[in-house]
């Protein structure tokens, strides 16, 4: 693919919520820094795959790519063209929506036609005249039966709920979807079903993704490129086959050194178990974020904050391996060898466990 | 040797409006001392349905039909709450997927372990403090003293996870049931705990049953693994031989449809085609039949849970 201009460029996205019966004074107000300062780039016929822990802010991004939530900042270009108010306003149809829970996001008093003509009748798509036959023409595309249309959400199952949520997000032609978990509530055995209809819709029409999850398996299937969220901010951005064989960034590390591998003879691969939880997002430290966690922290991490460099030096944004860490080449070399990753503090409190390195070999 | 835990013939009916409803019939399996079995499928499948089942713990609308439970050497399916009181909390512990809604959220961490300890063990206040202390050390809560004084609330989900760890090995039991013990918490989370429970069964030669969609977790924890199909148990085996050799169509689709961190870019998931069928008392054959790429004459027979090879058992005529 070539490095043409991007579909949409985030830049700087901020969202702060205040914490809720803080304090009367505004002054007093604290903040919980949800997205602090996001910035990434969704090509054409892309997808970009947004993973991280819960909290971590990645659905909030999502949300506010398609105006559900206000920014406090930064700024969005589709296309080219900033998006302001009223450019947003023409560019709307563009942006879609699926979400985690196909039985809250579907309409449980109307049925599928009227779910999905609605929609393009009343964005001037088609004509009332035209809408039945473009219902079914969807309803065929996204893999549901002839009757479906006539039917109620109840009707259907689960992983058929989502493929009418897909239907409803093509139903104007979007250039990019964002998809907010739109697997994790599902069966194991439909996940690879919608999985595979995105991958096919992708193919056929060009559509985007930005595809937000926690499921690093599914992940890894959909996604070209994928950003690493760790409390607001992305830690580390690179191309999906890259982050998973190189990752630079202690985090992204860790958190796929986490996932248990579905092969029993890979029981003796020497894992990372990163000590202690994700610190609240109100007080922010200081310095990285993941200090706090990090077996390679050093003073420095715990006073300035790493920035986003490029790694890998390739041309053009599409290429490049960004990772915000000062000790990237430590944690290469930590990972390499498996030595001198030790248990940093926060363990501590746990008796006879200090000596225990962090990464210890599997049963 | 006798298994710690032999389960046969187990079936379970619930009561609705509608008339009575099988979950799960024709159950079998065992655990023996020390060993871990996963026991794997889909929601609504029958997993849950199962081990409270055993434990006495179903809604006041289901009941065991038939079958017995032998737990060293007593039927459960035939003790009274009384006895079973006696086994649940001591023997028997049980770690539940959501420790938020497990915990009773007006008592502090401390009274909660406590009070099992001076039931099934008859400590004293005193004894039952110490106790408490030293098991919340032994899960990996930092600052145990104080955390002891707090309410499930107050502690993060990690946290209460491993408080119902530590109440669950409270009394030392002999088999730990473990019922979606980390769906709730995020990966890194996950690896804690189950590196937690993986050095506690080391030490302690427990056994247990983890419950568990998560075709990874089956892989990294269990010794023998029970794969559940619309209530009933469709393979049986080692962990080992069954990610080698999986007989049973549907698990070999489970294994292929679930993505991989290690897959490449190439990798096409297999998907399996329909849904779990919403109601299958009426289905008399086999119940994935429907949804079955090598499905032909002879499946829409009983079919029997029978062995194929050594220590293998499968419920399909083909394989």
């Amino acid at each position: 693919m070539s490095d043409r201009e991007p579909l949409l460029s985030v830049r700087n996205l901020k969202k702060y919520y205040p914490v809720k019966n803080s304090a009367f004074l505004a002054a007093n107000r604290k903040l919980v820094h949800a997205v602090d300062g996001v910035s990434f780039d969704i090509y054409e016929g892309e997808t970009l795959g947004l993973v991280g822990e819960s909290g971590c802010g990645k659905s909030t991004v999502g949300r506010q790519l398609v105006g559900m939530e206000q920014s406090d900042g930064g700024e969005l270009f589709f296309c080219g063209k900033m998006l302001d108010k009223a450019e947003f306003k023409r560019q709307r149809a563009q942006l879609q929506m699926i979400f985690q829970d196909p039985t809250a996001s579907l309409n449980p008093r109307r049925r599928i036609y009227d779910i999905l003509s609605d929609i393009m009748v009343g964005n001037g798509v088609c004509t009332r005249a035209e809408a039945k036959e473009r219902v079914n023409g969807l309803l065929k595309e996204v893999g549901l039966p002839e009757n479906s249309a006539e039917r109620y959400p109840h009707e259907f199952s689960g992983g058929q709920r989502q493929r009418i949520a897909i239907a409803r997000a093509l139903s104007l032609s979007p250039k990019l979807i964002i998809c907010d978990e739109p697997v994790s509530a599902l069966d194991m055995s439909i996940q690879a079903q919608i999985l595979n209809l995105l991958k096919e819709l992708q193919s056929r029409l060009g559509v985007s993704y930005l595809f937000i999850a926690h499921g690093l398996g599914s992940v890894r299937y959909i996604s070209h490129r994928i950003a690493v969220m760790y409390l607001g901010k992305i830690v580390e951005l690179a191309s999906s086959a890259e982050l998973f064989k190189n990752p630079r960034h202690p985090y992204s590390q860790a958190l796929i050194s986490a996932v248990p591998v579905a092969d029993p003879e890979k029981r003796g691969v020497k894992r990372m178990i990163t000590v202690g939880e994700v610190p609240s997002s109100i007080d922010l430290p200081e310095g990285c974020a993941y200090a706090a966690r990090c077996p390679y922290a050093t003073e420095r991490c715990r006073r300035e904050r790493p920035e986003l460099v490029d790694i890998n030096g390739g041309e053009g944004s599409r290429n490049k391996h960004l990772c915000a860490c000062f000790n990237m080449e430590v944690a290469r070399e930590g990972v390499a060898t498996h030595e001198g990753v030790i248990v940093h503090e926060g363990a501590s409190a746990r008796e006879g466990a200090a000596e225990e390195p962090a990464v210890k070999e599997g049963a | 040797m006798e298994p710690l835990l032999k389960v046969s013939r187990l079936r379970v009916e619930f009561k609705s409006d509608f008339g009575k409803r099988t979950v799960t019939d024709d159950t079998a399996f065992y655990v023996n001392e020390g060993e871990t079995l996963g026991l794997v499928g889909e929601s609504g499948c029958g997993k849950s349905v199962t081990v409270h089942s055993i434990l006495g713990l179903l809604p006041s609308n289901g009941r065991i039909v038939e079958g017995e439970a032998l737990f060293d050497g007593k039927d459960l399916c035939k003790l009274s709450e009384k006895e079973l009181d006696k086994v649940r909390g001591k023997d028997i512990g049980m770690v539940f997927q959501d420790a938020l809604t497990a915990l009773d959220p007006v008592f502090t961490v401390e009274s909660q372990i406590a009070e099992q300890l001076r039931v099934h063990l008859g400590l004293g206040r005193a004894g039952a403090r110490e106790r408490t202390l030293k098991l919340l050390e032994e899960v990996g809560i930092p600052d145990p003293l104080s955390a002891m004084k707090k309410y499930p609330h107050e502690l993060s989900g990690g946290q209460r996870q491993r408080v119902m760890i530590a109440m669950a090995l409270s009394c030392g039991p002999r088999l730990l049931i473990a019922d979606e013990p980390t769906t709730a918490l995020d990966v890194t989370i996950q690896a804690q705990i189950m590196e937690l429970i993986g050095e506690i069964m080391k030490k302690s030669r427990m056994s247990m049953i983890l419950i568990t969609h998560d075709i990874g977790l089956i892989a990294q924890m269990a010794d023998r693994v029970a794969v559940m199909y619309a209530g009933q148990i469709i393979e049986e085996a080692g962990v080992h031989e069954l990610f080698k050799n999986p007989l049973h169509p549907y698990t070999r689709a489970l294994l292929q449809s679930a993505p991989s961190i290690e897959d490449g870019d190439d990798r096409v998931l297999k998907a399996i085609r329909g849904a779990v069928p919403e109601d299958y008392t009426d289905i008399t054959g086999c119940r994935f039949a429907e949804r079955c790429e090598c499905a032909g004459s002879g499946c829409e027979l009983r079919q029997e849970f029978k062995q194929r090879e050594e220590g293998h058992f499968v419920r399909c005529h083909l394989a």
